[in-house]
């Protein structure tokens, strides 16, 4: 009897201790990131790619004042994000396209942060934070947070099987004092000038506006994995053919994306893009982080795009009509 | 060589199994040997007996007719077996139902089947890049590499490793 005793005091010891630890590395993750960064920085980051079996990398550079952003690629790519719009600068195109910023779809009960320990990341000191959906297993972010500043120094983000789909880590980083880098400075990048050509985006954020300018009638999925919520709908050009417009429908549950794009099946954008799908057990694929896959309803094609498994993405094709 | 290591060798040398070197150096042991030789007749004079005894068998001539005969006066043999093994399986008859059980429990209960996931043709990926530049406004978004996807369906191939 008094060995049962001393049982069941030990394992109710473990379990308590487990909780406690849990709960306070929930508590610890949870602080260090609601200490949003207001500091300026500049740096060099490295990032890796994968686009299903290959791994593309890239270098870059990033410069940040608190509320503005600035990433310039070797490839002759800049995106300058501010709260209101994003910029794209593509050099070869000398073309400007601009995405105003979207809701505000940050749903923290939808996600588990939880510090796991601590690292070092360009010579910074950094805890590990992982970040996880409560519902279903999407995939999960890994970030490394200075630990001084609050600046996210290295992220991971890894499919529903735990690979890592893509990294993004500082190899240089300085703080400098916010007045150093004036918003102005964000304003467009040196080598644009007027013979650009703004390719501006029309968020409609209006279903009944959408179907006008697309043609179709826009359907929406009866399944979404647990936690997403709509995001955004835009009429924007067809990402394959830029001269026919497109229903851009997002949903978001805080931390990952699902992209439904609809259009009209009469222009054969679908066909020059390979995307045409009659069954509705379309080929499901992998590009980067996300899952792909295609179907034809009646009048219209339509193409998913979602960092989800493949079976949620192929519920999600099954239920639109 | 000593009295150990030929003791572990003799049973070899006693059929000449051993190599003429390893076979000159017992040879020369038990030359030298009272113990060893006399372990080694010992295990000679019993292995003469063995083989004076054994010599070569071969089933008798009418194993058969006996078998069958046996099987002709008892109709329900084979079904009295059958009918055995039915209610008192085997070990393996056992083993057989709870693995098979297993798999059918893991099958019916277990997670649905995975969907097959290909590798996406370049022709998606402005799709893709497209879904990449938008989720941007996700929290903790790692708005560098996806940034690099987007601007990757202008510029294919980019750096590729």
């Amino acid at each position: 009897m008094k060995r049962w005793a001393i049982l069941i005091t030990l394992v109710v010891v473990v379990f308590t201790t487990w909780q406690l630890s849990t709960l306070a590395s929930r508590v610890r993750a949870t602080t260090l990131l609601s200490d949003t960064p207001t500091c300026a920085y500049g740096g060099t980051v490295t990032s890796r790619v994968m686009l299903g079996n290959r791994e593309y990398t890239t270098s870059a550079i990033v410069s940040h004042n608190g509320q503005f952003e600035m990433i310039e690629y070797p490839n002759g790519v800049t995106i300058i994000t501010t709260p209101q719009e994003t910029r794209t600068y593509r050099r070869k195109t000398r073309e400007i396209e601009v995405k105003r910023a979207g809701f505000e779809p940050r749903f923290p009960a939808n996600y588990e942060p939880r510090w796991v320990g601590d690292g070092v990341v360009a010579g910074q000191r950094a805890a590990i934070i992982d970040i996880r959906a409560k519902h279903g297993k999407n995939s999960s972010k890994r970030i490394w947070v200075d630990k001084k500043t609050g600046v996210i120094l290295r992220t991971e983000v890894r499919d529903c099987c735990e690979k890592v789909r893509s990294s993004t880590e500082f190899t240089r980083i300085s703080y400098i004092e916010v007045k150093a880098l004036a918003d102005s400075r964000f304003a467009k990048p040196e080598f644009v000038d007027n013979s650009w050509v703004t390719v501006t985006d029309s968020r409609a954020n209006d279903i009944a506006l959408a179907q006008k300018a697309v043609g179709v009638h826009i359907a929406l999925p009866k399944s979404l994995p647990a936690g997403y919520k709509l995001a955004g709908v835009n009429v924007q050009p067809c990402p394959c053919c830029p001269d026919r417009k497109v229903a851009h429908i997002r949903y978001s549950d805080g931390m990952n994306s699902i992209s439904i794009y609809e259009m009209s099946a009469k222009h054969n954008c679908a066909k020059s893009c390979k995307t045409s799908c009659k069954s509705k057990d379309c080929e499901i694929m992998r590009a980067g982080q996300a899952n792909v896959t295609s179907v034809t309803r009646n009048d219209k094609n339509i193409i998913i795009v979602a960092d989800i498994p493949a079976g949620e993405l192929k519920k999600i094709a099954e239920s639109i009509d | 060589m000593n009295c150990e290591e030929v003791d572990k060798l003799i049973a070899d040398y006693s059929v000449g199994n051993l190599s003429d070197s390893v076979s000159q150096s017992v040879t020369l042991h038990l030359d030298n040997c009272v113990n060893c030789a006399s372990e080694l007749a010992r295990l000679e004079s019993v292995m003469s007996m063995v083989v004076e005894n054994i010599g070569e068998l071969e089933p008798p001539s009418d194993l058969w007719q006996s078998v069958s005969s046996r099987i002709a006066q008892k109709p329900w043999f084979g079904l009295m077996d059958r009918l055995q093994n039915a209610f008192f399986p085997p070990r393996r008859a056992i083993a057989f139902a709870v693995g098979f059980a297993a798999i059918a429990g893991a099958v019916v209960l277990g997670p649905s089947p995975k969907v097959p996931v290909h590798n996406a043709d370049m022709a998606m990926m402005p799709y893709v890049a497209d879904h990449a530049a938008a989720s941007s406004d996700d929290a903790y978004a790692d708005r560098v590499s996806l940034g690099f996807i987007a601007s990757m369906s202008s510029d294919r191939g980019h750096s590729e490793q």
